[in-house]
Formats: structure tokens, sequence, C-alpha cells
């Protein structure tokens, strides 16, 4: 359905985007996720044909787009800050895409724009203009302004970024409804991981011009292939290590400070040093006194933060090594002291040997 | 006195301070003469109208406000066709590049009106530059006469009062969201139907404004069609000068003044009552 070909925008001396190449199936939403200046923005706008590629193809439909300008590329888009129009009354707004298509009669775009409006339950609300709706309705109105002629594939760019997380979290389900009903073709971008998670059938992590990794949800969670995912997709112990030596089924990997732990041997060739391990913080377990086939490794806690449902440790192993700890507040087992030794382990399954990859490591201490 | 009090009552009372002295310079030097027209053009051995009823009947006057106004209208109509595609361009460049342009056009405030008259007056005349071109071009054979006539006078106000549009149209079309043009043209707008339904109606205020301007001041315009008009196209200003100076009937030119600034005043709230509305829910925006 969507095809993008190595595709590649410069600006200046800069790409904005290199090389990017992904596929898309009809009904499937895709993620674009990344920080700011990773290039999401500048894939959505080549997409629409507001910014034309230095390098590459795209293909909707089977169709190249290259010379196709962008009122004729009929596909939808949602901005940031709605982009409504201020001086039409919200039922124009919508029915504005319809009336520069001329392929409708006055009634049929009356009937279309009710029709839409239904779906993103703002009934009743045409006569008014957008300076007199709320944020998530006027994001509504510009959802239903990209939706009502019904185009093959909807681009947003980070379209709920304006709103309270409230509202954020609501109106999250309300796309991901409308996009499941309508059997929308959907290219979205946020830098929000909780927002991709929600959303995404799958997600594009993008860092610098290029795709880190392209997956499912829960692949990139559980299977990050370099540590800027593992860092950018949820949270991340990301220690730097060194591989010590290993045989056939274990190895011996060294962490900050020398402390030392023993690691399953990973697939595959790893270098000795600069290499990362990764492991999350709601996947160590801690405790005063742990079974001893989980222990792994002693230390004290240096901070706490109480953060409502669940409770965060910043554990101190010697004196170079820390690592945050996330626990969930059950109230069977109650919240450790500043200063209490503990022990911590994890499972070796919840952990990840990587290089260091493309993107910078810096090893977060603080929580 | 705490820091705070102090800042509460510099929030409360300085913007009315501050505009005290603008105040005062307006009231003694604008609105106390202004106020000496009134009673001048009512007081004619007690209280009457005999000078609006002369007005009303002299054909000359008449005929003068009429050209005035026609006048302004043209001139205004001119400079919103010349100066909008201008303001247009400006705000479409790149910021440097808008910021010559605009620097060339803030420039011809800095030259007198009167100098700038006088340089039509150099190209227009008998025997002036562009009488000169056409004849060496073949186009004509003797001089025509290009000066003394309303095109004249429309030229040279147009020129002058030109920045006068451009300004307020390029404010209005930089506050324009760049997304609104970009989330036409995604809907399927074409460049034309982009500019017509989102570009041309959100910079109305700027173009109301600009008209307003130009047509104002068009109605008070002095120097530029006395130098460049003649008897034909005598505007209402240089009537009153005429009543005034040369006749010594301050009475009649009062009530000549007042009768423009009735014209001005009635047209300002007309002007106000119709885009004063539009501009009011869009600035909400």
């Amino acid at each position: 359905m969507l095809k993008l070909n190595k595709i590649s925008k410069r600006y200046g001396d800069v790409w904005a985007v290199r090389d990017v190449s992904l596929e898309l199936a009809r009904g499937e939403m895709l993620v674009l996720l990344g920080p700011s200046g990773s290039g999401k923005t500048t894939i959505l706008k080549t997409l629409a044909g507001l910014e034309i590629p230095t390098a590459g193809e795209i293909w909707v439909e089977g169709v190249e787009l290259s010379g196709v300008p962008p009122h004729r590329r009929g596909l939808g888009m949602v901005f940031q800050n709605y982009a409504l129009f201020p001086h039409m009354r919200v039922k124009d707004n919508i029915a504005f895409p319809l009336k520069m298509r001329r392929s409708w009669s006055k009634g049929e775009i009356a009937a279309m724009v009710e029709d839409i409006l239904r779906i993103v339950q703002l009934e009743g609300y045409g006569e008014r203009y957008p300076t007199q709706l709320s944020g998530g309705q006027q994001q509504r109105v510009a959802l239903a302004r990209a939706l009502v002629f019904k185009p093959p594939l909807v681009l947003m760019d980070e379209p709920l970024g304006a709103l309270d997380k409230k509202l954020r979290s609501a109106m999250q389900l309300e796309i991901k409804r409308i996009q499941t009903q309508l059997r929308l073709t959907m290219v979205y971008v946020t830098h929000d991981q909780e927002e991709a998670l929600t959303l995404a059938d799958r997600i594009a992590v993008m860092n610098l011009g290029r795709i880190e990794q392209i997956d499912r949800p829960e692949s990139l969670y559980e299977h990050p292939r370099n540590p800027f995912v593992a860092d950018f997709i949820g949270e991340s112990n990301l220690l730097a290590a060194n591989l010590l030596g290993r045989t056939d089924s274990k190895c011996l990997v060294e962490l900050a400070g020398g402390v030392r732990i023993s690691y399953v041997a990973p697939e595959g060739w790893l270098a000795g040093g600069g290499l990362v391990f990764v492991v999350r913080p709601e996947k160590v377990v801690i405790g005063t006194a742990l079974p001893v086939d989980t222990r792994r490794l002693e230390g004290h806690i240096e901070n706490v933060i109480y953060l409502g449902e669940t409770v965060k440790y910043l554990v101190t192993v010697g004196p170079e090594l820390r690592i945050a700890v996330k626990e969930q507040i059950t109230g069977a087992k109650g919240i450790l002291a500043v200063g209490t030794a503990v022990q911590i382990g994890w499972h070796d399954d919840h952990c990840r040997l990587l290089p260091r990859g493309t993107a910078e490591v810096a090893p977060r201490a603080e929580p | 006195m705490s820091d705070s009090d102090v800042g509460k009552r510099s929030g409360a009372v300085c913007p009315f301070l501050l505009i005290l002295p603008a105040l005062a310079f307006l009231l003694i030097f604008y609105f106390y003469p202004l106020a000496l027209l009134i009673p001048q053009s009512f007081v004619d051995k007690g209280v009457s109208l005999r000078q609006f009823a002369r007005l009303a009947a002299d054909e000359l006057a008449v005929e003068t406000l009429l050209r005035t106004v026609e006048t302004s209208v043209i001139v205004t109509a001119l400079t919103l066709a010349i100066g909008y595609p201008v303001a247009y361009l400006i705000a479409q460049v790149r910021a440097r590049t808008a910021m010559i342009l605009m620097a060339v056009i803030v420039m011809s405030f800095w030259i007198s009106i009167l100098v700038r008259t006088y340089s039509w007056m150099v190209l227009l005349q008998r025997f002036g530059l562009v009488n000169q071109t056409l004849m060496a071009l073949g186009v004509l054979n003797q001089p025509i006469r290009l000066m003394y006539n309303q095109v004249a006078v429309s030229v040279g106000m147009v020129h002058i009062l030109l920045p006068f549009v451009i300004l307020p149209i390029y404010a209005s079309l930089k506050a324009i969201d760049s997304n609104l043009v970009a989330a036409a043209v995604t809907l399927g707008a074409t460049p034309t139907q982009t500019f017509l339904r989102v570009t041309l109606p959100l910079s109305l205020n700027g173009v109301a404004a600009g008209v307003l301007l130009v047509f104002v001041q068009g109605l008070g315009f002095y120097v530029t069609p006395m130098l460049l008009g003649g008897p034909q196209t005598l505007m209402v200003s240089s009537l009153i000068d005429r009543q005034m100076f040369s006749y010594l009937d301050w009475q009649y030119g009062s009530a000549i003044s007042l009768v423009l600034l009735f014209c001005t005043v009635v047209f300002m709230l007309a002007f106000d009552r119709f885009f004063g509305l539009e501009t009011l829910h869009r600035r909400t925006a």
C-alpha cells in the first residue's frame, strides 16, 4: 500500500533523513517515534508533498509520487496545532476538502460532513467556529477534516502534542477506535513512547535521520536491537560493559568499577570492549535477603523515589555503578529506606548485551 | 513599601501615566483648535446654519467634496492593487530579503512628501522624463500634458500612500499560521484556491486597516494635489485653505472643514462596524 524506497532529505550540509525504506500494509498503523530532529516529521512532509526528498521514491497504491504536487496526492494530514481555518465554521472546515474536489453536490457534502461528525462524536457542533471549541474538540475536527474525503493514507504529525495528559490518553484511544473502525492506513509521528506503544501496529524508532529499528511494540520493548532503542522505548539501565571471557554457554561480563557478573553467552561474536549491558528497572528484583539462585549483586539504596503505583530505587553497587530498580507497591512489602543494604538480581532472559552501536550511551545515573 | 507593592501599583497606574504626555499634546495642539472650529462655523450673529446652507448651494464646494471622495476611492483602490502583491511577496521571501525590501519601503518615509511630489513634477512636466522618453521612442510627436489633472494627482498620492497599505497587509499575512496553507494544500486546494479561500480572507483585517489609513488620509491630502493638480482637480483641503487664507472667510472655511471631518468620522464608524466585528472574532484565534 505504502512503500518508501531509500528516501533521503538534505538541508544544506545536514541530512535530515538518510536512506529510509519501509513498507506499510493496508489498514496498518505505523508510528514514527524519535526525539526531535530525528527526521520523523520530515518523512511525513515528504509523504504529503510539502517537502521534496533529495533522493528516493514514494509509492502509494502502486503510484510513484515524486512528480505529484501535494494537492493532487489526496492524502489526509493532521497537523500538530490542528491548523483549522479560523474563519470557517466547523462544518465548512470539514467540507473544505470535499469542495476542493468538486465531485459532490451540496446535499452529498452536507451528508458526508454529518457522517464524519458522528464518527468523531461532534454532532451538533457544525455551526461553531474552531475558537469556540476545546483543544480536544478542535483535534477531532482536524481529524474529521482529514478523513472526510476517505484518503487512502492518513498522516498525523504529533496531533496530540498540545493536549494535557488525561485528554491525550483519551484521544489516543479515540484515534485507535476510529482507525480500527474505518480500517485506516496511518502514519503517525510522535516523540511520546507511551503514545507509540498505545497506538501502533508497528513502531519505527528514528534517530539522526535513520530508522534504528522497526518492529511490533512488544518486540521493540523486549528485544531492542541497540542501546538507543532500549533507552528510548521504556526505561533501561544502560551499563558500560566488557566481555572478559566466554565458554559455550556462559560468559563473564565486567561492569563499571570492576563489578563482575556472569551472563548467558551472547549469540554470535561480540568484541571484548565497548559493550552495553541492558536491563530494565522493572525486571530487577530487590530485597534484603533474596534467594541464592536469583541473587546477583549487593549494594546500598542511595535514593528512593515514590511514584504512586511504583517505587524507584537507585542502588549503588560499588563506587562507580548505579542501577535503577522499579517495583510495584503492593502493600505486602514495605518501601525500603535510603541506606538499606540490599541484594539485587535478574533473570538472564530479561537482559541484553549489545554493541554500543550508533547512539551515544550515557550511563543514566539519575532516575 | 515592599517590592510587591511597587509592582502592583506600577501595573495598575503606569499605562495611564505613560499615555499622559501624548494625551496632553493632542489635547492642546489638536482637540483645542478643532474645538474652535465648531463655534466658528455655527456662530453668525447668534447660532445659525447659514454657512452650511451656503455650502449646500455652492456648486464648486459640493463638486470639490465629491471629487475629493472620488480621488480617495481611486487612490485607495490603486494602492491596494499595487500594495497587496508587494506585501504578499515580502511575506513569502526569506527573512533577509524581506528585511531589505521592508527597509526600502520604510525608507520612503524618510523623504519629505514635498520632495517626493516635486520629483513627480520633474518626471511629468512638459519636457520631463516621461515625455522625453515617449518622444525618443517615437510614441509621441510632441509632449502631452501629464500634469495638472486627476491622473497626476492620483499617481503622486498612490506613491506616497503605498506604505500605509503594504505595512498592515504584510503584518496580517505574516500572522497567518503557515500550517494553514500547508493544510489547505494537503486537503486538495490548488495554489489559487488556497489563496482565495485561506490566505486572502485571513489577511482581510490588514486590507481593512490599509484601506482605512489610505482613504482617510486621502480625504485630507493637501500638498500633492496642490502641486500636481490644477484648477480642475481642486481638492477639499485646498478649498479650505483658499477660503481661510485667500478670502479670509474663516467661518465658511470652518464649515467646510467640519463637513470633511463629518465625512471622515462617518466613514470610520461605518468601517469599524463592518470590519470591527470580523476582526474581533479573529483576534481570539
